[in-house]
């Protein structure tokens, strides 16, 4: 959909010129698919960052991946493929079609902040994002989220994803009604055990309820310090159900995202349980 | 501005609006193979290769391509393999969306090991075809990942 208005383009080489180069009227590009859909009224300068070396996935201590790294770079690098089980390509295979998982980056896709599969999962990893406003800083997610970073002028740089603990396991659900559609509602859960095989911590996050995935703390409570059984999944799911604030638009109403919720909770601690079985 | 592209091989020059997507791009200068279905990323249809990988042409600035390589199926050499059994087993229709089609099954043959039908329904997610329910295309696509070797 070419846009009409776009007076300039910009391929800076380095973060502090792109950063430089944003404005009211001037917006960073990464694949470009979501600004050409949804461009902001009087855009006149795009900012394309392909030139910035950002395109990365660095292995270690956890994994460091910059941000203009693709979805299907994420889907295919072997290492986050099979990272906590595979719960990365068991999301993103859901993320839009492969078409815009070969153009969409991460860094811009969560710099839109919006209508996210992916975002959840990062969240229940206790993922990190490292900003650049004039100065280079790394938060976690979750706050970059609750403190509304993303709607500012800033530049996402880097992604990090930490270490899976010894024994940990993650899972997502998605429930749309076709497999290309948006997540009526979506979920993604991690769960650590200690040596005795006690929840030392969990992450319960769900998203599109309509608003943005983030976790809830009263779910993730729930399990902690118990053995983790199926009891508990359902004390998890009810605590969601019962926590978060539903809402209604043409994907799903209020009161059948309450059901969602507690299905997709459920069904999301069951499969982090059979992989916390197969790891013991 | 000037955007220096390869286009099926041929190095092209060409003054574009910096707002122009490359399907409007690729159209103009006659590859009518790149079809404008929906304009919005939905239908695939579109779909051409941009440095070996399977886009949207609808969704990426003509200016993000400058410099790299873009294939559409009028660039696949004699017939590639995907094109020979969708011929061969009926995976073509109206024909509307087989161009893209095709890109996608271009991609997925070069960069997925051992697909199955599960896979290759995933990785059409972005492809609609109006005509044949997709079934003649799944088994096209099969196919030609069986000639190479998949079982």
């Amino acid at each position: 959909m070419s846009l009409k208005g776009v007076s300039d383009y910009l391929r800076p080489r380095t973060v502090e010129e792109a950063f430089a180069a944003l404005g009211a009227s001037s917006r960073p590009l990464g694949g470009g698919t979501a600004l050409i859909l949804h461009s902001p009224p009087g855009l006149s300068t795009l900012v394309d960052l392909r030139d910035l070396p950002l395109d990365y996935i660095r292995t270690g201590d956890g994994f460091r991946i910059g941000a203009t790294t693709t979805l299907t770079a994420m889907e295919e690098h072997p290492d986050l493929a099979s990272h906590l089980a595979g719960v990365f390509p068991e999301m993103l295979r859901h993320v839009g079609s492969p078409l815009l998982r070969n153009a969409a980056t991460i860094g811009g896709h969560l710099a839109r902040g919006r209508l996210s599969d992916v975002i959840p999962v990062l969240l229940a990893l206790d993922a990190t994002v490292t900003v650049y406003d004039g100065i280079s800083r790394t938060i976690t997610l979750e706050d970059f989220y609750r403190a509304g970073i993303h709607e500012r002028l800033m530049l996402i740089t880097e992604i990090g994803v930490p270490p899976a603990r010894p024994r940990s396991a993650a899972a997502f659900v998605k429930l749309s009604r076709t497999f290309y559609d948006l997540a009526m509602l979506n979920c993604a859960c991690r769960v650590d055990l200690d040596e005795e095989g006690t929840v030392a911590a969990a992450r319960v996050v769900v998203g599109e309820t309509p608003a943005l995935g983030a976790p809830v703390a009263p779910a993730a409570a729930a399990l902690l310090g118990t053995s983790f059984g199926p009891a508990d999944d359902e004390a998890a799911a009810a605590a969601a159900a019962g926590a978060i604030e539903f809402g209604s638009d043409s994907r799903a109403s209020a009161d059948y995202r309450a059901a969602l919720c507690r299905a997709a909770v459920t069904r999301c601690l069951a499969v982090v349980r059979s992989r916390l079985g197969g790891a013991s | 501005m000037r955007v220096s592209l390869t286009v099926d091989g041929v190095a092209r020059d060409v003054d574009v609006d910096p707002g122009a997507s490359l399907m409007d791009t690729l159209r103009s200068l006659g590859y009518a193979s790149v079809k404008n279905g929906c304009d919005n990323g939905d239908c695939g249809s579109c779909a051409v290769l941009l440095d070996g990988r399977a886009v949207n042409a609808c969704l990426v600035f003509t200016a993000h391509a400058d410099g790299r390589a873009v294939t559409t199926v009028e660039g696949l050499i004699d017939l590639h393999p995907v094109q020979r059994t969708m011929l061969d087993m009926g995976g073509i229709q109206c024909g509307f969306c087989t161009p893209g089609m095709v890109m996608l099954a271009v991609d997925l043959l070069e960069h997925s090991a051992d697909l199955d039908e599960d896979r290759v329904r995933d990785a059409l997610a972005g492809n609609y075809c109006r005509c044949t329910g997709y079934v003649k295309q799944v088994e096209a696509i099969l196919a030609a990942a069986e000639e190479r070797g998949d079982e």
